[in-house]
């Protein structure tokens, strides 16, 4: 399952971001999945829980914003959100769309704490 | 409580690990095709075929990738070929890491032609940049008709699809034409070669296609299809 190897790759990148900047405890991991990535959110979510423990994130929630397959046409510019059939033709002119978004997989944002007080509060300490 | 924006993608590191060897194969002046497939659908075979057709035009050299077993190095070896093979244990793809590793006992020296025939899998793979020049998924008549609706993201990142075992098109219960369709529903820009690696037909097109490629690639041509483009993607 390739959810785990994703989830490691994830933690390690948290980990530097929360090492650049001294944080104590990662308290909120978001991410952005694309539509089109072969990966399934709960599956990533529970391979998450289980790498981060015993990490600077083991507290953290993770937040995971999936991204709608976006296509613009080549021909006419349309802009046009993708179906679930993945037909990659404009529904205006019939020629092919670029994808836009949709095969986003991306760490987008961290909320950490990084003095003992407000560990303290948030109940990390 | 601090919030920071990042905005750098998860497999970064597989990316930059893709890049180095994307530089290390260009070095070495050879031509990388990633091989991908369902578990069946005929990479091996295509590989021996590819290899009696070409292998007296270039020097080919592969790295297997399966979970257990030598079983398809030793099958490329018998035809003379150099192999290597990556057995993963449990995991259901090839890294640039791993391909990286390989390449520290498997030396490019004197070769043109390097195909890495990935683990057999439709989901994994697709997400994993090795350092390719080339992606090719062989998809075979007989999987079902509507394979590229359901995994569309291993069709839609492959630049060629070899249709294999048209022999067998007869009772596979679907049309070429609908194959073909479906693919390029999911991406219009992919270059279909129906072909039968049991019987030979229509090889020589997929061998001739595959040395213009890589002769266009030798001499810095641009190609209309950017790998690294694919995977460089951001939301904001």
């Amino acid at each position: 399952m390739h959810e785990l190897a994703i989830a490691q790759n994830l933690i390690e990148l948290v980990e530097r971001e929360a090492r650049l900047r001294k944080a104590l405890a990662v308290t909120r991991v978001k991410i952005s999945v694309g539509a089109l990535i072969g990966v399934a959110p709960e599956a990533l979510a529970f391979s998450f829980d289980v790498i981060k423990r015993e990490t600077i994130a083991a507290s953290a929630e993770l937040e995971i914003e999936v991204v709608k397959l976006q296509g613009k046409c080549r021909a006419c510019f349309m802009s046009a959100e993708v179906g679930p059939d993945f037909r990659l033709l404009c529904p205006a002119c019939q020629e092919p769309l670029d994808i836009v978004a949709g095969r986003e997989l991306q760490l987008d944002s961290i909320e950490f704490e990084d003095s003992a007080e407000g560990a303290l509060c948030t109940g990390l300490m | 409580m601090h919030r920071i924006d990042v905005g750098t993608r998860i497999l970064e590191a597989n990316d930059e690990q893709a890049e180095e060897n994307r530089a290390a194969f260009h070095n070495a002046g050879v031509f990388v095709v990633n091989l991908m497939s369902a578990p069946g659908a005929g990479k091996t075979s295509l590989l021996e075929q590819t290899i009696e057709r070409a292998g007296q035009r270039c020097k080919i050299g592969v790295i297997e990738g399966d979970l257990m077993t030598t079983i398809d190095a030793d099958r490329i070896r018998a035809m003379g070929v150099p192999a290597f093979q990556i057995t993963t244990g449990s995991v259901c793809h090839l890294d640039a890491k791993m391909v990286h590793s390989a390449l520290h006992t498997f030396k490019l020296d004197g070769l043109d032609l390097l195909f890495v025939e990935n683990v057999g899998n439709l989901v994994c793979p697709a997400e994993f940049d090795l350092g390719e020049d080339l992606r090719v998924m062989v998809w075979s008549v007989v999987e079902g008709g509507e394979k590229p609706k359901k995994y569309p993201a291993m069709f839609h990142t492959s630049e060629v699809v070899l249709l294999n075992k048209i022999d067998l098109i007869p009772y596979a219960g679907v049309s070429l034409t609908e194959l073909t369709a479906n693919v390029l529903d999911v991406h219009p820009d992919a270059r279909i070669f129906p072909i039968s690696c049991r019987t030979g037909e229509r090889l020589d097109r997929w061998v001739t296609w595959l040395l213009a490629r890589r002769e266009e690639s030798r001499m810095g041509r641009p190609t209309n299809f950017s790998l690294p483009r694919l995977f460089s993607m951001q939301c904001r």
